[in-house]
C-alpha cells in the first residue's frame, strides 16, 4: 500500500503537467522525513480529488435520494396534505394500509404484472438471444432492432400507440377481423386491459436479451463440440450446458427485472389517463400511490404507501439472493 | 367531463413533462420578490388550452403596460398537470400571487388558510352578479372571485335527428323519459348511437338529477345530499339505456372518455346527443364541422324543482403569502372588469361575471359563443339557488363516480352497489 501510494503520488503530479520536483524522488537529502510528508499531502490531496470528483455523485445522493427518502419516512408519520402542516399521527398510516380495499387490490394488479410477465420477458429475451448468437449475418442491426422497444418501451408516445394498437378499431381486431373474430376493445376491457400492459412489458425485452447475448458469448464452444460428440442433441445441449452456465446472468436480469416491472408507472398512468381503470383494473400500485398523493392531498399515506413498496421489493429482491444459492451456477 | 377542459391525453401528458417545470416557475419568480411590500412584482398561474395561453399573456402585457413598474411572471399547464404543479408550489411556500381556481378545490385551500380574502384589496365588486360573488364565498370572506357561468345543456347533431325521421323534444317540457324514448328511437333508426354516454358519471349532472327532486349532490355542511332511491334510479337508467343500445358498449364508453372531447362520439358524428358545459359548443362545433343544438337537462319541469344551475366556470384566488396584495388586487380587478380583458376573453372562462361586460360583448359573439349565451340568458329567470361551494374533498368525487360507472357499464355492480360503493367512498373522501 505505501509503496503504491509513494508511485502513485508523482504520477498524479505528472498528469497534471508540472514536472516532477525535488521533494519526489527518493534520493533527497531526508529520504525518510520527505517521504512520510510526501505521503501524507498526497494522501490529503489526493482525498480532496477523490472527493471533488464523486462530488457530483455525493451531492445527488444526499440532496435528491436520502434527503427526500428521510423526508417521506417522516411525512408517512404525519397528515400531511402537500397544502397544510403536517401533524404527528404515529402509525396510523401505516394501520389504515390494513383496511383499504383499493390497497389490496393494487398489490394484486401489481403481483400479477410482475409475475406473469418477467418471467415471459425472460423467456422470450433467452430465445431471441439463442436466435442471434447462431452468428446471424447482420446481427448489429438485428440486436439494435430487438432493442429499440426497451428504449422506448416506457415512453409516453408508445404507451399512446398501444392504447390505439389495442382499442376497440385497433390493429389488433382488424387483423383479427380478417379471420372473422370479432375482438372486444382489449384495453378497455376491465378483463384485458391488465394483459395488454403485460404484452407490453414483455415486448421490451431487448436489454435483457442483449446481457444474455453476451452471456451466451461467453460460454466456451468446445463444451458444446464435446457435448455432441457423445451425441447430445440441442435439447439436452440447451438444459445441460447452456441454462446452468447462463444461471448468473439470468439471475441478474430476474432481479433487475422485478425491481424494474414493480416500479412499472408510466404505461397505466397513460393507458388509463392516470386513473388505474377501468374499474382499477390497471391500478398499479405506484399509480395508486400517486392518487393518493396529488389527487387525494394524502401525502402522509402516500408516504406510507412508498415506505411499503421499498420493504416489498426490499423483501422480494433478498428473497431471490437466497433462493439464488439453490440454483445459480458460478462454475467453480 | 371538466369545464373547459377536455382532458385530452396529448395536452395531459404534456403536462406531465412540464409539472416540475411548471412547479418551479412560481419559485423562482418569488425568489426575484422582495419583501417590502409593493414590489410589483406577481406570479400567475392558470390552467387551460393554447388558445387561452395566448389570449392571457395579451391580457398581461395590457395590465404591464397601464402600470409602470409591475412586472408578471406567468405559469400555465393544463387542468391535470395545473393542480399538482399548485400543490406543489403552495406546499413549497412558493405559491402564485393569483391563480385560477375551480370551487372543488376552493373550499381545501381556503380553509388552510392558503388564500388571500379578496374583499378589501380594491376590487370593483360592484357590477359582477351577485349569484356568481356567492359562489366564491365561505361566511361571508370572498376567496375566488368567479369568472364568469356556465350551464349544462344537451347538445344535440340536427342531422342525425333528421336522418332518423324524428322530431326535436320540447326542452322545456321533456321528462328524462322522454330523454330515454328519443335516444332509443335515434340508436334503432340509425347507424349512430342516440348518447354516447361520457357524462353519466359526471357528479353535476348527477346534481341536476338530484336538484330535481329536491335533493342535492352536497349539503351546506358538507356532507351528501341525495338519498341512495335517487341514485340508483340514475344508475338504473344508464342500464336500460345500455340494454337498448341507446348508447355504446361498455368498452367503447371507456375508450370514448379516455379520447378525450375532441374525439367524442359528438364531435367525431358518430353519436347524436351528449351532456356538455355550454362554452364547450364551439370547440365541438369547430371539430364537427356542423352546427348544434343546445337543449335543456330533461326533467327541469317534471320534478319538484329545477335542477340546472350556473356554474362559475373558474375563479380567480390569490396567495395569502403574496407581497403585494394592492397590485393583486388591481390585477384582478383589470381580469375581470376591463374592456381589454373581457374582448380577449369573450366566453372562454364562462359566459363573463361582470354583467355591464357580458351585455356588452353579446352583440360580437362568435355564433356558437352567442347562442351559448342566449340558452343561459333564456334558463336564467328560472333558476333556484345555486349549490353550496363543495366540501374538501370534492376533487376526489368524479375519480370515484368514474369507478363505479365502469364496473356498473361492465355488469360488475348491480345499481344499488353502485350506489353503496358511491357513498361509502365519497364519505370517505369528504369526510
Amino acid at each position: 500500500m505505501t509503496d503504491n501510494e509513494v508511485a502513485v503520488a508523482p504520477t498524479a503530479r505528472r498528469s497534471t503537467g508540472g514536472p516532477p520536483g525535488p521533494a519526489a524522488t527518493p534520493d533527497s537529502p531526508h529520504p525518510k522525513r520527505s517521504r512520510r510528508t510526501l505521503r501524507k499531502s498526497a494522501r490529503r490531496r489526493e482525498s480532496w480529488a477523490a472527493l471533488s470528483f464523486l462530488s457530483p455523485f455525493i451531492v445527488g445522493l444526499l440532496v435528491i435520494t436520502i434527503g427526500p427518502m428521510i423526508a417521506s419516512l417522516y411525512l408517512s408519520f404525519t397528515d400531511y396534505s402537500l397544502i397544510g402542516d403536517a401533524n404527528w399521527i404515529g402509525l396510523e398510516n401505516y394501520q389504515r394500509m390494513l383496511d383499504d380495499p383499493r390497497l389490496l387490490a393494487s398489490i394484486g394488479v401489481t403481483f400479477r404484472y410482475v409475475f406473469i410477465s418477467v418471467p415471459l420477458q425472460l423467456a422470450m429475451a433467452l430465445a431471441l438471444a439463442m436466435v442471434l448468437d447462431r452468428g446471424v449475418r447482420g446481427l448489429p442491426i438485428y440486436r439494435s432492432i430487438f432493442y429499440l422497444p426497451s428504449l422506448l418501451g416506457g415512453s409516453v408516445a408508445i404507451a399512446i400507440m398501444w392504447r390505439q394498437v389495442f382499442g376497440t378499431e385497433g390493429l389488433v381486431n382488424q387483423v383479427l377481423a380478417l379471420f372473422g373474430i370479432q375482438g372486444e376493445g382489449w384495453i378497455s376491457h376491465p378483463d384485458y386491459a391488465l394483459d395488454t400492459l403485460i404484452i407490453l412489458n414483455v415486448w421490451t425485452f431487448g436489454s435483457p436479451m442483449v446481457i444474455f447475448l453476451a452471456g451466451l458469448r461467453q460460454i466456451p464452444a468446445m463444451y458444446y463440440e464435446a457435448a455432441r460428440v457423445d451425441g447430445a442433441g440441442p435439447v439436452r445441449r440447451f438444459f445441460n450446458i447452456t441454462v446452468p452456465l447462463l444461471t448468473p446472468i439470468i439471475f441478474f436480469n430476474l432481479v433487475l427485472q422485478i425491481i424494474n416491472a414493480f416500479q412499472a408507472f408510466t404505461q397505466a398512468f397513460i393507458v388509463s389517463g392516470g386513473k388505474g381503470g377501468p374499474s382499477d383494473s390497471t391500478l398499479f400500485y405506484t399509480l395508486y400511490l400517486y392518487d393518493r398523493g396529488f389527487t387525494a392531498f394524502d401525502m402522509g399515506y402516500a408516504s406510507a404507501l412508498a415506505w411499503l413498496l421499498l420493504m416489498i421489493i426490499g423483501l422480494f429482491t433478498a428473497l431471490n439472493f437466497l433462493m439464488s444459492k439453490f440454483w445459480v451456477f458460478y462454475g467453480d | 367531463m371538466q369545464s373547459n377542459n377536455p382532458s385530452g391525453l396529448s395536452r395531459r401528458t404534456l403536462a406531465k413533462a412540464g409539472l416540475f417545470g411548471a412547479a418551479a416557475a412560481p419559485l423562482l419568480a418569488a425568489c426575484g420578490n422582495d419583501d417590502e411590500g409593493g414590489s410589483g412584482e406577481l406570479s400567475m398561474m392558470w390552467w387551460g388550452s393554447d388558445p387561452r395561453h395566448e389570449y392571457t399573456r395579451q391580457i398581461i402585457t395590457a395590465f404591464e403596460e397601464a402600470n409602470e413598474g409591475v412586472s408578471i411572471e406567468e405559469s400555465v399547464a393544463d387542468w391535470s398537470g395545473y393542480w399538482d404543479a399548485l400543490n406543489v408550489s403552495v406546499s413549497g411556500g412558493n405559491a402564485p400571487d393569483v391563480m385560477q381556481h375551480e370551487e372543488r378545490y376552493l373550499r381545501e385551500y381556503a380553509e388552510r388558510n392558503t388564500l388571500l380574502a379578496l374583499d378589501d384589496i380594491g376590487i370593483d365588486f360592484s357590477k359582477l352578479d351577485p349569484a356568481v360573488l356567492a359562489g366564491g364565498q365561505l361566511d361571508g370572506t370572498t376567496y375566488g372571485i368567479g369568472t364568469g357561468v356556465n350551464s349544462l345543456c344537451l347538445l344535440v347533431n340536427p342531422t342525425i335527428v333528421e336522418e332518423a325521421g324524428l322530431e326535436l323534444p320540447d326542452d322545456t317540457t321533456w321528462s328524462w323519459e322522454d330523454f330515454m324514448a328519443f335516444i332509443i328511437d335515434i340508436s334503432a333508426a340509425t347507424d349512430k348511437v342516440g348518447n354516447s354516454a361520457v357524462s353519466f358519471n359526471n357528479e353535476a349532472l348527477f346534481n341536476v338529477f338530484a336538484r330535481q327532486k329536491g335533493e342535492s349532490l352536497y349539503t351546506p355542511e358538507g356532507g351528501l345530499g341525495f338519498s341512495p332511491e335517487t341514485m340508483t334510479e340514475w344508475w338504473t337508467m344508464v342500464n336500460e339505456a345500455l340494454a337498448a343500445e341507446a348508447i355504446p358498449s361498455a368498452t367503447e364508453v371507456v375508450e370514448a372518455a379516455a379520447a378525450g372531447q375532441d374525439q367524442a362520439p359528438l364531435a367525431t358524428g358518430a353519436g347524436a346527443t351528449e351532456f356538455y358545459w355550454t362554452n364547450q359548443v364551439g370547440a365541438l362545433e369547430a371539430v364537427l364541422g356542423g352546427e348544434l343544438l343546445l337543449l335543456r337537462v330533461p326533467g327541469e319541469t317534471s320534478g319538484t324543482q329545477p335542477g340546472l344551475y350556473l356554474k362559475p366556470a373558474m375563479f380567480w384566488a390569490a396567495s395569502a403569502e403574496t407581497s403585494d396584495p394592492d397590485t393583486v388586487g388591481e390585477l384582478i380587478d383589470f381580469l375581470l372588469n376591463s374592456d381589454e380583458s373581457i374582448d380577449l376573453t369573450l366566453t372562454d372562462r364562462g359566459l363573463p361575471a361582470n354583467l355591464d361586460q357580458r351585455e356588452r360583448i353579446l352583440p360580437g359573439l362568435p355564433d356558437a359563443d352567442k347562442r351559448g349565451a342566449e340558452f343561459i340568458t333564456a334558463l336564467t329567470p328560472e333558476l333556484g339557488e345555486g349549490p353550496p361551494v363543495p366540501p374538501i374533498g370534492a376533487g376526489q368525487i368524479p375519480d370515484i363516480m368514474l369507478r363505479v360507472y365502469e364496473p356498473l357499464l361492465f355488469g360488475d355492480l348491480t345499481p344499488d352497489q353502485a350506489t353503496e360503493q358511491f357513498i361509502t367512498e365519497s364519505e370517505a373522501a369528504i369526510g
